[in-house]
C-alpha cells in the first residue's frame, strides 16, 4: 500500500514537472520571435 | 543504484544534448551538411531546447513506466524515479531561469546602436591579433558577412560593447579552426605532397574524407564560410556535383556493404587503395560513415557501433 501511495505521488511530481517543461518551451518559443524581430530591427 | 530497479534510464548527458542540438540545426538548416555548435545562431534558444526534449523525454518514459507497472513497483524503484525527477527539476530550473533572463534582457533593451561595419572592424581585428594574413581576414568577414553573422551578434547583444565582445569570440573560434586544420594538415604533410596517403595522385579525397573531415565540414559550411583559405583551392575542386552526389549517397541505417559500396562510388581514387589495403580502406569508410550519422543526427545502426568499438580497440592497442 505505501508503495501504491508513493507511486501515486511520483506521477503526480511527473505531472507537473511535464508542466513546467511546456512552460519553457513556451518561453523558448518566445526567445526564438525576439530574436527574430530583432534581427529584422537590424535591417 | 539497488538490484530492485528494473527500469533504469540514462540522464541526458552534455554529448547527448549536443546530438539532439545537431537534429535542431539540422532541422532549421537543411543545406548544411555538417552543423557546427561552435558558430551556431540563437545558441541559447537551440541547446536549452535540445536540453529539454531530452528531459522531456525522460519523464514521459519514466512516467508511462510507472504508469503501467503502478501497483507492482517496490518502494525502493520509485524512490529512484523520484531522484531522477528531482535531478530534472534541477536542471530544468536552471534551464527556466537563463531563457527568463535572457528573454527579459532582449525584451527590454533596445537593440544596440552598432553598424555591421563597426561590429565586423572588431572582427577582423582580432582576426589580425591571431596572425591571420589580411587576405584570409577579408575573405572570412566577406562570408560572415554575407551569412547574417553580424546583424545577428548585434540582433542578439544588449549593448555595443557585448556585440564587440560576441565579435571578437567569433573571430577566436575562427582562429581557432584555421589553426586546427592548419597542424593537421601538416601532421599528414601537406594535401598530396610528401608523405600523403597512398602518394600524390589521390591527392585530395583521402585528405578530405580520412584525414581531415574538418576540412570538409568547413567546405560544407558554406553559409557560414568557414574554411581555411590555404586549402580552399584544392577543396573547391570539389564539385557542386559531387557534393550534391555525397548527400544523396548518404542514408541513415545503411549496411557495412553499402557503406562501403557508396564510399568507393564517391571516392573512385580509394578504389586503387582498396586492392591493396582493403582493410584499411573499409575501416575508413566506416568511420566516415559514422562521423555522417553523427554530424546528422542519424541513428547509429548496431554493426556500426560494434565496429567503432572495434576500431578504438584497435587504435588503442597500437
Amino acid at each position: 500500500m505505501i508503495a501504491m501511495d508513493k507511486a501515486k505521488e511520483v506521477l503526480r511530481k511527473y505531472d507537473k514537472l511535464l508542466e513546467k517543461i511546456k512552460k519553457v518551451e513556451e518561453l523558448l518559443e518566445r526567445l526564438r520571435k525576439v530574436i527574430e524581430n530583432r534581427e529584422k530591427e537590424v535591417e | 543504484m539497488g538490484e530492485g530497479i528494473k527500469f533504469i534510464i540514462k540522464f541526458p548527458t552534455d554529448k547527448d544534448i549536443y546530438e539532439e542540438f545537431v537534429k535542431l540545426w539540422y532541422e532549421q538548416y537543411p543545406e548544411t551538411v555538417v552543423p557546427s555548435i561552435e558558430i551556431a545562431k540563437n545558441y541559447t534558444e537551440k541547446w536549452e531546447r535540445a536540453k529539454l526534449i531530452l528531459y522531456k523525454r525522460v519523464a514521459e518514459r519514466v512516467k508511462k513506466y510507472i504508469e503501467e507497472h503502478e501497483k507492482e513497483l517496490p518502494l525502493e524503484e520509485l524512490i529512484y524515479y523520484e531522484g531522477l525527477l528531482n535531478k530534472l527539476n534541477e536542471e530544468i530550473d536552471k534551464s527556466y531561469k537563463k531563457v527568463v533572463r535572457e528573454v527579459a534582457e532582449l525584451e527590454t533593451k533596445p537593440v544596440p546602436k552598432v553598424t555591421e561595419d563597426e561590429v565586423k572592424a572588431r572582427f577582423e581585428a582580432r582576426l589580425t591579433l591571431h596572425g591571420l594574413d589580411e587576405k584570409t581576414i577579408k575573405r572570412y568577414s566577406r562570408r560572415f558577412k554575407k551569412a547574417g553573422y553580424f546583424k545577428s551578434i548585434i540582433a542578439q547583444s544588449t549593448s555595443k560593447e557585448e556585440a564587440f565582445k560576441q565579435a571578437e569570440m567569433l573571430a577566436d573560434q575562427v582562429a581557432k579552426k584555421h589553426e586546427e586544420a592548419r597542424k593537421k594538415l601538416e601532421k599528414i604533410g601537406g594535401v598530396g605532397g610528401v608523405g600523403a596517403p597512398f602518394g600524390r595522385g589521390v591527392a585530395i579525397y583521402p585528405v578530405v574524407k580520412g584525414f581531415e573531415r574538418e576540412l570538409a565540414k568547413l567546405w560544407f559550411l558554406s553559409m557560414f564560410g568557414i574554411y581555411p583559405p590555404d586549402i580552399r583551392e584544392i577543396l573547391e575542386r570539389r564539385t557542386k556535383e559531387l557534393i550534391e552526389e555525397e548527400r544523396r549517397a548518404w542514408k541513415p541505417n545503411m549496411s557495412r556493404e553499402e557503406v562501403i559500396e557508396a564510399y568507393l562510388r564517391l571516392y573512385p581514387s580509394m578504389r586503387t587503395a582498396y586492392l591493396y589495403y582493403p582493410e584499411d580502406v573499409e575501416k575508413e569508410a566506416i568511420w566516415w560513415y559514422y562521423q555522417i550519422c553523427k554530424d546528422r543526427g542519424w541513428e547509429i545502426p548496431e554493426w556500426l557501433k560494434e565496429e567503432i568499438e572495434r576500431i578504438k580497440r584497435e587504435k588503442g592497442k597500437k
